[in-house]
């Protein structure tokens, strides 16, 4: 009878000791990870592991250009550069129309009067295509995005004057 | 053919010029994509507005000088 109170007595003991250690290397663990970052003051990545609160993460996601913070900026910025890629899109195609519409006006007003030189109306048609041109090769090097393989540098053309 | 009749068929070509250069333009405009610069439309716009700043000053000249 004694024998078996002496073994139920080591058993209790036993199982004691090993929740004590488990508590002591838990404690051991937690310690440092909660204590590190005030005394370093080095943060580390934004992450909620190392014992960060949320709104210091999100500081640091600010902070941090790699950060993932900047995801919602990138996207918004692609969003931007598409729509202004789409204007300028649509904006060259209406100038070239316009173009070729006062190419064609021009050529039957020249065709009709089949004279020397031109009227006030018709020289007003040129200068406005000369306008146009100059915006259509304006608008085209100013193309936003990465630039497509193979491209040229561009140089402005030299006019005489 | 006279000097007058020179002139006439000289603007008649530098339109006709214009007009296909406008034309020629605006194809290479229609192939282009909506993010992608297009050295061929630049050189096409350079050139357009090249010959119609020459139709324009030489016309304008010629004007002066009647």
């Amino acid at each position: 009878m004694s024998n078996m109170n002496r073994n139920a007595a080591n058993r209790a003991a036993v199982s004691r000791q090993r929740f004590g250690s488990i508590l002591f290397l838990a404690l051991l663990l937690a310690i440092p990870s909660r204590a590190g970052l005030p005394q370093t003051g080095l943060p580390t990545k934004g992450s909620m592991l190392d014992g960060q609160s949320p709104a210091s993460a999100a500081q640091q996601n600010l902070d941090d250009p790699d950060s993932s913070g900047d995801y919602t900026d990138s996207v918004m910025g692609q969003r931007r550069l598409k729509m202004l890629n789409n204007e300028r899109q649509k904006s060259l195609l209406s100038d070239s129309d316009k173009l070729v519409k006062l190419a064609t006006e021009l050529n039957n007003e020249i065709a009709r009067s089949n004279s020397g030189s031109l009227t006030l109306d018709e020289l007003h048609k040129v200068a406005e295509i000369e306008k146009l041109a100059h915006n259509v090769r304006d608008k085209m090097t100013m193309t936003i995005g990465a630039p497509s393989p193979g491209l040229m540098p561009i140089y402005a053309t030299p006019y005489p004057r | 053919m006279t000097p007058e009749d020179k002139r006439k068929q000289q603007v008649a070509d530098e339109c006709a010029y214009l007009l296909k250069l406008a034309t020629e333009l605006k194809t290479e405009v229609d192939k282009t994509r909506k993010d992608e610069l297009s050295v061929g439309v630049v050189r096409k716009a350079a050139a357009l507005e090249q010959m119609a700043r020459k139709v324009r000053t030489g016309t304008a000249f010629q004007a002066g000088n009647d």
